[in-house]
Parts: structure tokens; sequence; C-alpha cells
């Protein structure tokens, strides 16, 4: 049970009760961490209710997105692209959306948060106290920096999908495939598994016209390692994820 | 900490933890309405609330996140008690059946309307994403949301969008507002956790690790130390009475296997150990404290494993018998192992527990061989259903107390009077001695029909005094519950090369979990709830039951079914292909029609002889003919994408009303000061809208608007016995016992009104509303209601009606589907959905919609996602409701509708039958067959996912 809720009033002041508390986690919507999903059950939080991390601005070419914007916010934003709303209108539960931040989703590093995939495919970058940090190193690593806002870029061709048993269950597979002056971008991430790039994917297929969907579809399924489970089998997920990611690439290197 | 926030416009400050979770401190402080569905995990919505103006699920957030908040709850919605227009439309609607989270579906879409006054289907479906709920499938919340804006803008726009039935009837067939509407959608109190009072001590249970083990010892010394710490209950001192916790009429057609706890536990969650504390820390600190050792055995899990000749036993018991105990009993017995216990018989279920066999029937009409033999064709095929959740969003939970030397037992259950009978057998004390109330049932669905929890938490406070509370977990509903069995059903069809059948078999084998609960005659109903679907001079039918360590099955809407419909129609299906018939066709050569007479029926009775059945009312042709042109029946639809095929496929189903010669109801009715009715019934209304039905039939009969007429029902002190609500009896049954008893104080009202008119009885009658009209002279209910009651009056008129019959009211239906097969992801999109169900007159016309839809949605579920999957050792790995995966509203077809098929039934209440269990019959066929018409796959186990699709179409 929470027993301790410390209320910074400055970044600075945060980011010290964390360093004084290692076992403290910060506390955006709560969503997840007040989730018994979550498991998390922290002693000491610090909110970062009272800081000043609520906007959305656009910086040239770039958003930024504040971390304690809610989802709902974002989705209900003109400013926002597509393919960001794209992917959180996948996100079928107004109430968590309503609760739960960006940054709570990026930090909680769940690979069934598939909002995730688009970030990483979008080449989305956070800005924290000390650096800038681009949210696939943030999610691969045992970063847990302070977000204070997440950067998003406006134009850009990405496309996302994911599997999920109901429209409202657990996305087991997601993917995102995005393209930057020819530069693709592949990222499928697994529930129960891991988020990851499809580096020498995306280097093999650079520079050359794309195969047919099918081709496509097999070559993904190819590199995607993948585990069988009680829902479904590796087999299946390598297969889907072959046949989704490629869909999204061919509609990204279109432009969407 | 000290907390402050506004409250529904007033402000609160209140002392509390940080950690506090939100939705138990506003129940703390008297608001009911916010409700927990899944143990906080963000899942149901039950729990919403408006926090700075946007709906949030008051379970994901602690009290310190509310500090200087502003928090509207449903109370904020309603004006001087008065429902708001979205309150008023939800239940004109027919959506506040159990009604748990009606409040919190209120406050979503209040929530929208304010943001968007004219929402489309995707703002609605948004709007409502978050709430989980099973009673009405969600589809009526469009025509509520349509409604609500109306009454907006004029509040007291009538309720439209509903055929009604009966031009010759007032009440009956009518939209009338349910009867308890009001009170749920409003969150008023009402369900059980709405009744514990302050000092009320906690159950907790100690479960099992293993899914099979002997409790070699334990020790709960330390335990019962821990300060707060009232009794811990084990399989040392608890009775030693054997029973069976299914609610069924006695004597039960169900194994007497098991005691409060056994020294042998069968199921991974079974109970080892209850603890009773004043407080939930100190009962958490005994749980731990307990000592036990096992000697873990090997389980078996399948019937294939149950049946193998060296399979581990689970009941190795010493066996008896009510009446009909075998020769060899004694033989027998000298096998039986001391720690599996015992096992009482009230009569014989040809069961073999030493080989893992809970129970078998066989039987059937003419000779199948012959059948066969004739036939041009023989189709013979296997399918297989999975164990399934009922996931009720109130959980299972009682709260029970003394009062004076009574027991009361404040229930959420199918079954007070079997509840009743069966906690005096185990605790051993007469009947009198305990009360059991009924309270709002928020989703029963079959699994709230068998006595879950009650029996402990009665001992519990029967043997200490003091009160007690135990609700059930999230993860308890999925661990230690009641569950729908999973089935293998193999069925065989001969036929004429003119389609004629000349032989059906049915081979049945069911998992029924450790213990036998319902074990026979859920899957008889696989045979006696589809057979009669066809006239077929050769049937026969083998059912074979047996125990395995699956965690508890039981009842569940439906009974056996639509696994016996899944097979037989998905058979018939294949067949028509064979043939090179269309399957409509196929189906009407050999289906039942009115008048027909149910040969196969004598040899179903469910534990008895049972009777052949003559059909007095069928919709099947009606609903078979109407569905045909809604979707096109015959015509092949295309798609734009080639990777996308649609299907089309058809399911006829029956259900029953009701256990002819074996279900009774009572009722009692008492005419008030002012000439209005009081009915006491014992039928326990689960949400359905028994008690409007009820008042509904009563209305009609004593010529009196519905307001006048208040309905106590399923109370053990203050109603009359009733059998409860399962097996599809509610309307049949109770109904029809309302009615009688209605009848009877018309006899008694028309015999007084001729009194005090001096004027012949048979000249005088009922007349709306509420008066006697005589030849002569006319007099009010009020008159006589105040002539009888007055200090020379003859006494307050009463009305009884007792139901019994051997008739068979049978609901029969079609359902049909359309659905898009992507043959490149395996995807089935349900593209429409009709479900056309005759249950006579639909007595409450947007009530019995919402059943449909809540049935059917229930159904495509099962057939498409659902099923609890158990690791190597018993244990379930989608143990809560995310990874159960139950439909939300996004999973609606996108064409849903389900027009109600009207039919004359002489034996009905005002032509009544029933209909929600029928509901679930026929989505998995009609999908299994639509799947099969689109891409040419057949699936014939559930769930039919994309992966089964795929590797049908050798993709993967
Ligand atoms: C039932 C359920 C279903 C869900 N389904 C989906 C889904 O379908 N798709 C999807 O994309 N997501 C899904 N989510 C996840 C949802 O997006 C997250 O719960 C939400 O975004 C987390 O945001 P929050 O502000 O509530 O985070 P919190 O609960 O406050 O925090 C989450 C984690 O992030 C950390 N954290 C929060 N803010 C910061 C910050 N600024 N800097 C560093 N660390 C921080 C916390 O310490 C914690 O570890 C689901 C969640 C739930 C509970
Ligand atoms: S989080 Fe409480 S009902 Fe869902």
């Amino acid at each position: 049970m929470i027993t301790e809720f410390l209320k910074p009033k400055t970044i600075i002041e945060a980011v010290q009760l964390k360093q004084a508390t290692p076992d403290a986690v910060y506390m955006a919507g709560g969503s997840w961490i007040n989730s018994s999903r979550s498991a998390m059950n922290p002693e000491t939080v610090i909110s970062l209710n009272e800081l000043d991390l609520n906007f959305i601005k656009q910086d040239q070419d770039t958003l930024r997105i504040g971390a304690m914007t809610t989802l709902q916010d974002i989705l209900d934003n003109d400013l926002i692209p597509d393919y960001i709303k794209g992917n959180l209108k996948l996100f079928r539960n107004r109430n968590i959306r309503n609760q739960g931040t960006l940054a709570g989703a990026i930090a909680a590093k769940n690979p069934a948060f598939s909002i995730l995939t688009v970030l990483i495919a979008a080449e989305a970058q956070l800005e924290t106290p000390t650096e800038e940090i681009s949210v696939e190193k943030y999610v691969t690593s045992d970063c847990s920096a302070l977000i204070l806002a997440i950067r998003i870029p406006l134009k850009a061709a990405v496309c996302s999908n994911k599997h999920s048993i109901t429209a409202r269950g657990v996305s087991l597979v997601s993917v995102a495939a995005g393209v930057f002056e020819k530069q693709i971008h592949l990222v499928v991430a697994q529930d129960g598994g891991k988020i990851e790039r499809l580096t020498d994917l995306e280097i093999a297929l650079n520079g050359d016209s794309l195969p047919d969907r099918d081709e496509l579809a097999e070559k993904v399924s190819k590199v995607v390692a993948s585990f069988d489970d009680y829902r479904t089998s590796a087999a299946f997920k390598k297969y889907i994820a072959g046949v989704m990611l490629a869909d999204c690439l061919i509609k990204a290197a279109k432009g969407v | 900490m000290k907390i402050s926030f506004t409250l529904n416009g007033l402000k609160k400050t209140v002392l509390t933890e940080a950690g506090e979770n939100v939705q138990a401190l506003l129940q703390r402080l008297g608001i009911f309405s916010v409700r927990d569905s899944d143990d906080h995990q963000g899942f149901c919505g039950s729990d919403t609330i408006i926090f700075n103006g946007k709906t949030v699920n008051a379970g994901l957030l602690i009290a310190a996140q509310i500090d200087g908040a502003d928090i509207k709850t449903i109370e904020s919605v309603m004006k001087d008690g008065k429902l708001s227009a979205v309150q008023s439309a939800m239940v004109d609607c027919g959506l506040v059946q159990s009604g748990y989270n009606s409040p919190a579906a209120a406050l979503m879409l209040t929530g929208l309307l304010e943001r968007n006054p004219d929402p489309s289907k995707d703002d609605i479906m948004d709007a409502l994403s978050p709430l989980f709920s099973r009673s009405a499938g969600y589809q009526p919340f469009f025509k509520a949301v349509d409604l609500a804006k109306k009454r907006m803008k004029d509040p007291n726009y009538k309720t439209e969008g509903f055929t009604e039935f009966r031009e010759d009837l007032r009440e009956v067939g009518k939209v009338r507002r349910k009867i308890d509407g009001h009170q749920l959608v409003a969150g008023h109190k009402a369900f059980v956790e709405d009744m514990v009072e302050p000092g009320t001590c906690i159950l907790k249970m100690l479960q099992s690790p293993y899914a099979h083990a002997y409790i070699t010892s334990i020790d709960t010394t330390e335990a019962e130390k821990v300060p707060g710490v009232v009794t811990i209950i084990t399989h040392k001192n608890c009775p030693d009475v054997y029973y069976t916790n299914a609610g069924q009429g006695a004597p039960e057609p169900s194994p007497h296997d098991r005691k409060l706890f056994n020294q042998k536990v069968c199921y991974v969650g079974d109970r080892v150990a209850a603890v009773v504390a004043e407080t939930e820390e100190a009962a958490d600190e005994a749980l731990k404290k307990i000592k036990v050792e096992y000697e873990v055995l090997k389980p078996v899990f399948t019937w294939d494993d149950a049946q193998a000749p060296d399979a581990p036993i689970l009941h190795k018991s010493f066996v008896t018998y009510g009446v009909g105990a075998p020769e060899d009993l004694d033989e027998y017995n000298k096998n039986a192992d001391p720690r599996d216990g015992k096992i009482h018989y009230p009569f014989p279920l040809r069961a073999d527990p030493h080989h893992n066999l809970a129970a078998s029937v066989k039987g059937g009409i003419g000779d199948v061989e012959k059948g066969f033999q004739e036939a041009d064709v023989i189709i013979d095929r296997t399918f297989a259903t999975t164990q399934i959740q009922c996931t009720p969003t109130e959980p299972h939970v009682v709260f029970t107390k003394m009062q004076g030397d009574r027991l009361v037992i404040h229930a959420s259950t199918q079954v007070p009077f079997h509840l009743r009978r069966v906690v005096a057998k185990v605790l051993g004390i007469p009947e009198t001695k305990i009360h059991v109330i009924k309270e709002r049932v928020g989703g029963g669905f079959g699994s709230k029909q068998d006595v879950i929890l009650e029996d402990v938490a009665a001992f519990a406070t029967y043997s200490t005094g003091r009160p007690v509370y135990y609700r059930y977990t999230r993860n308890q509903e999925f661990n230690t519950c009641s569950t729908r069995k999973p089935m293998r059903v193999r069925v065989k069809i001969g036929a004429k090369k003119d389609g004629t059948f000349t032989a059906i078999q049915m081979d049945n084998e069911a998992n029924t979990g450790p213990f036998g609960a319902h074990a026979l005659t859920v899957p008889m109903n696989a045979c006696s709830k589809n057979l009669p679907l066809f006239l077929c001079p050769n049937m026969y039918f083998t059912v074979r039951i047996y125990y395995s360590n699956i965690m508890p099955t039981g009842a569940y809407q439906g009974y056996g079914a639509p696994k016996g419909a899944f097979a037989l129609n998905s058979t018939v299906a294949e067949l028509a292909e064979q043939l090179g018939m269309d399957q409509i066709e196929l189906m009407r050569k050999n289906m039942v029609h009115e008048g027909a007479v149910l040969e196969i029926l004598r040899c179903l009775g469910e534990g008895r002889e049972g009777t052949p059945a003559l059909v007095q009312s069928c919709g099947l042709e009606k609903a078979l003919e109407i569905g045909s042109k809604m979707i096109d029946w015959g015509k092949e639809e295309a798609s734009d994408d080639p990777d996308i095929k649609i299907g089309k496929g058809v399911a006829i189903i029956q259900q029953g009303s009701g256990l002819p010669g074996l279900d009774h109801s009572n009722a009692h009715i008492l005419m008030l000061a002012d000439g209005g009715f009081s009915l006491h019934s014992g039928a326990a209304d689960i949400g359905t809208g028994l008690d409007t039905v009820m008042a509904k039939v009563v209305a009609e009969v004593l010529n009196v608007p519905l307001s006048q007429v208040t309905v106590m029902s399923g109370d053990t002190d203050h109603t009359p016995f009733d059998t409860g609500a399962y097996a599809s009896s509610g309307t049949f049954f109770s109904g029809n016992a309302a009615r009688l008893a209605a009848e009877d104080m018309k006899q008694k009202i028309l015999q007084k009104a001729a009194e005090y008119l001096n004027e012949p009885v048979e000249d005088c009658v009922l007349e709306y509303p509420a008066k006697v009209k005589g030849k002569k002279g006319e007099i009010t209910y009020a008159q006589i209601a105040y002539n009888t009651t007055t200090g020379h009056g003859s006494g307050q008129l009463q009305g009884i009606g007792s139901f019994i019959t051997e008739n068979h009211a049978i609901p029969y239906g079609a359902n049909f589907a359309e659905v898009a097969v992507n043959t490149r992801t395996g995807e089935i999109d349900v593209r429409k959905f009709y479900a056309l169900l005759d249950c006579g007159t639909p007595i409450n016309p947007e009530l019995a919609e919402g059943q449909v839809f809540g049935g059917v949605l229930k159904s495509i579920g099962h057939s498409l996602y659902e099923g609890i999957i158990l690791d190597k050792d018993g244990k379930p790995l989608n143990d809560n409701l995310q990874d159960y995966n139950p439909p939300t509203i996004y999973d609606l077809p996108k064409d849903f509708q389900a027009p109600l098929v009207f039919t004359k039934d002489p034996d009905g209440p005002y032509g009544g039958k029933s209909i929600s269990e029928l509901a679930t019959n026929g989505a998995a066929p009609a999908l299994a067959i639509a799947i099969h018409n689109a891409c040419g796959v057949w699936i014939r186990e559930w769930p039919f996912t994309p992966e089964k699709i795929l590797k049908g179409l050798e993709k993967i």
C-alpha cells in the first residue's frame, strides 16, 4: 500500500526526492501504478501533478507533448498527427485514456502498450532533466529518468497495427513501420516478450524497392523470434507479425 | 492523512491513508453506486466516477490523488430523487437488468451527452468503451442514447422502437418501467455488499496450491493466536456432512460428494482452511501462519485421461445410496480409501466413482442401427467445447449474521429455498432457524444457482455467533467457482437421398471437475434440448460424465444445450452439403412443428422417468422465414477485398420453460388498504425482470394499473416456496403461480363484492381500474378492502397460487449469422447476427430483447474468444477478466437484431414462455457454419480463433 505521497513543486525537487528515496516511483495519472494488473505496489510515490507538464506545443516540425498530458487530451488535440491518433484509437478504454499519460505508458515499458511501437518507428525523443533520449533507447534500456516531454515528428510516414483476441483485449502482437527519407523502421512488440527493432531487415530492405506483400510478410515472419504461450503459438505470432508489418510498411512507403 | 475534495457539490474532508483506494473510500463514505468488479484492474468500469470533469475508474485512483479534486457520482445527476433522462432511458430500453454497474454506464453516457449532444454510433461505443456488462449485450444502448436525447428536451417523451404484443391486454406484452429499475440505476442500496453491518468479520480462504493431494497435517495454532482471529475452520473441525452444492430440487440428481472441507484437495484453489477475523489484515496474517503438509498426487484433467485404466482416482470414496443401491455395493466399498471420504447418491446415477465416472445415462427411441442401415448417407462428426466462466459483474458474495437463535443469510443467489435447505443440512439445524434474503443479484448466469460460498460463511456465523462477510475476489471467481462444463459431443446422422433422417445418435462426454454438481443433468440437456428439434423415428444417446482435477463446474445459462446445438446443427449443415441440399430445406424436412409429440423426451427426464411432450406452440417455421429474408439466405455475398470471404450460417434451437414434473412455484397475494395488491412469491428475480413479469400478470388478472401491485420475492421467511431461477422456469412457473394467486384473489373479490352489492356473483365482473361492477351497482377495491379489514370485516383478502405441470412450453428460435473471414489474417468479423426467438407472448418485450442480445453476445464470446486455460499443474492461466477476453461493446456484430417471434402458447401465463437461456444456444453453430460457408474451413472446437482458421487454410 502506498503510504507516502510526495508532491514536489519543481522538477529539481522531484529529481532530488527520487535520489533520496530510490524505491519511490514517479506517479503521473496512476492508472498503471494503481492497477492490480501492474502488481507494482510501491510504498512511496512522487506525484508529478504539481509540475507544469500538461501541454502540447508545436516546435517547427516537432510536437512537444508534456509528460502529464493524458492520452485522451492527445487524442482530442488537433495538432496531433493521424499516425498517433490512429494507434491511440485502438486503445479502447476511455476511462484509462482520461487518466493515463503518454509518458506513463512509455515509462511502464510494457510491450503490450501498442503506442510504444509507433513512437519508436517515428523516432520520437524524450526530454529528461539531463538529456534527450530516444523512446527506443529509453524502453529497451534500464533508464528510468524522469520524462518531462515527448517530442514527436509532425510529419512522419508511420503506420501501425495490433493483434488482440477481442477488440479491447491485450495487444498480443503490436507492429509499426515508418519510412523517413527512404530509411525504413520496423518495430514489433509481443506481450510477454520484448519490443524490438528489426534492424537487420531494415538494412536489407533499405534502398531497394519493396518486395510484394506476401514476400515481405514472409521476410518479417522469418526474423521475428517468438514463443508459444497459452493464447497463441509462436508460429501464429510470427505469421501475424509478418502480415501486419508488411501491410504497414507498404502503406508507410506510400506516405500512408 | 487528511484530504479535502468536493463530492457531488459538497465539500468533504476525510481522514484516510494516502494509498486508500478511492472506490473503497467512496463506499466507506456511503456512496454505494461506485462498485468494484475486477479487484481494481481497470477492466469493468463498474467504479466509474467523474473526476475533474472526466470519467475515470475510481479503483485506479488513490485517496491522495483526489485531494482538492471535484468528484461526481451518479447521485449528482438526479434531481429531487428523480431519474435523469439518461437513467430513465436506460431502464426503459431494457438495459438495467442485473444493474450492478448501471450507474457507471449512466455516468459514461451523461458525460458523452454533455460533450456531444448528438453523438454517432462510434461516439457511443467510445463513451461506453470502459464498460463490461453481460446482461443486455450493449446493443440497447444505442436506442437508449437516442431516447435520452429526446427526453432531455421533453422529459415525458415516450419510449419508442420496441414492438409490443397482445393488443387485447393492458400490461402484458407492453413496454413498462422495470419495477426495480429505478433503485438499480440510481445506485441505491440493493446488493449484498450494501447490507453489511459495522463490526462484521471477514472470511478469507486458504486455497490449495495443488490440483490433487491429501492434507497430511494442518496446524492452525500460530494462526489462531493472531489478534483479531475469531475462528479457523478446516476438515478437522467442520461438520461431517456430505452434500452437493448444486441448487437443484431434492432429491438432487447430483452426487453428495463433498463436505465443507475435505481431507483431499481436488483442484488448485480448493478449500483448505477458512479464517474468520475481525480485520482483513488479521485474516491475511493468519492465512500465512497456517502450516499445511500435503501428499501430492498425480492429477487428471481431461476426459480421456480420466477414463484411462491407470487413471488417478479423485473419489475412492465409501458409497451409499438413498434408494436403489446395487447388490455388489459392499464389495465395491472394500476398495474405498477413508481419506477420500464418502459419496451418497439420493438415487442411482449410473456412476462409478472408483473409475472417475460421476454419472452416466443412455437411451433412445426406435432402432438406430436399423435406421443407419436404411440411410443412403451417414455423417459422423465430433465436437468439443471449453470450460467457460460465468463472469457476473457482482462476484459471489454473502453476509451472514445471527438474529437471536436464527441465522440470517443475505445472499446473491438464484435459489433462496435450496440454499436454506442445503445450509440447514450442513449445520444440522431445522429450516425454521434460517432466514435467507435474496438481495438484488448482480448477474448469476447459472453460477449463482449453486451454494458456492454461503455454506462456509453460514457455518462460521452459526458456530461463533459473529456476523461474517465473504466476498470472492475476481481471481477466486476464476479459480474456485462454478463454470460451464467442457464437453465432447459426437453426432451421427443417417439420411435418405431426399434428406429424410433415418437415425440420429449423440454420444456425449463431459468433464465435471472435482465434484458432481449438475453432473448428470447439464450434459443430458445437450440431448434433451436438441434431439427433439427433429422428428426422427430412431434416436439414441449416451452421456458419460467424468471427474477430474480442473476447477469446479456446474450450471451456466443454457445448461448443456449450447454444446449439443453446436454439434447437431453443424452436423446437419455438413450433411446438407453432402446431400447437395440447402440446409434450411433439410431442416424443414425433418424439424418439429406444432402438434408434434416428442417421444424422445420419455427417456430424457432429469433423474426421473420422462414423459412425451405435445408441442402446443412452435415459432420455428416463422423464425426461419423471417430470418431468411433478413439475411437474404442463399445469396452469395462478394467482397471488394480478395482476402475477405463472406459466408452465412443458420442454426435452429430450443430450450425448455422449467422442468415439468420437477419444478414448483407458489405465490400469495394480499389486498392492501387502498385496493392495491402485494404479491409474495418465492421466485428469484436475478435481474431478468421476473418481478415485473409477475406484477404485470397480477395487474392484468385483477384489472389494476401496474403501479397498484408491489412484489416481495425470494425471501424464505416472507414468501412461499419456489424452486428458484434456473432451467428457464421463471416466467412459466413463477409467472403462472402469480397468475393463479391473482385468479384466486379475483374469485374472492367477486364473492365479497357480490355480498356487499347484494347481487349474485355471476352478475359481477372486474372492471378497470380496480372496481367490481354488478348489474345494479359497483364497488371499488378500496371500499372492499376497507369493509374486509374493519373491526367487523371478514378478514383481509388473500389469494394463493401453486403451479405444477406436466406440460412443456418449449421456446424455439433460429439464429442467422453473416461473417467476413479475412483469409490472410484469420480474423472473423461478425457482420450480421439475427436472433429470432419465440418466447410465446413476450411479457416484457424490452427486457426480453435485452436478454436475447446478452445471451447471444455471451455465446459469441464463448465461440470466438473465451475459455479457461490451465497450466500443466492445473492452475488457470487466464484467471482475470482482461486475459479471459469476454466481449465488450466493440465486439458487437455490426448489424445485430433480435426480433421476437410471437406464438400462442396455451400453458404459459398469458402465453409467455422462457427466453434467456434459449438465447445462448445458437451462436456457436450459426458462426461455425457461416465460417465454413465463407472460407471452407470447419471448426469443431471452441474457440474459433484466427489461428485455427489459418491452420485450416494451411497458412501456418
Ligand atoms: C486495464 C488497462 C488496459 C490498458 N490497455 C492499454 C492498451 O490497450 N494500449 C496501450 O497503449 N496502453 C494500455 N494501457 C496502459 C496505459 O496506457 C497506461 O496505464 C497509462 O498510459 C500510464 O499512464 P499513467 O500516467 O497513468 O502512468 P502511471 O501509472 O502514473 O505510471 C506508469 C509508470 O510510469 C512511470 N512514470 C509515469 N510518469 C513518468 C514520467 N513522467 N517519467 C518517468 N516515469 C514515469 C511510473 O513510475 C510507472 O512506472 C492499459 C492500462 C490498463 C490499466
Ligand atoms: S477498476 Fe474497478 S471495476 Fe474496473
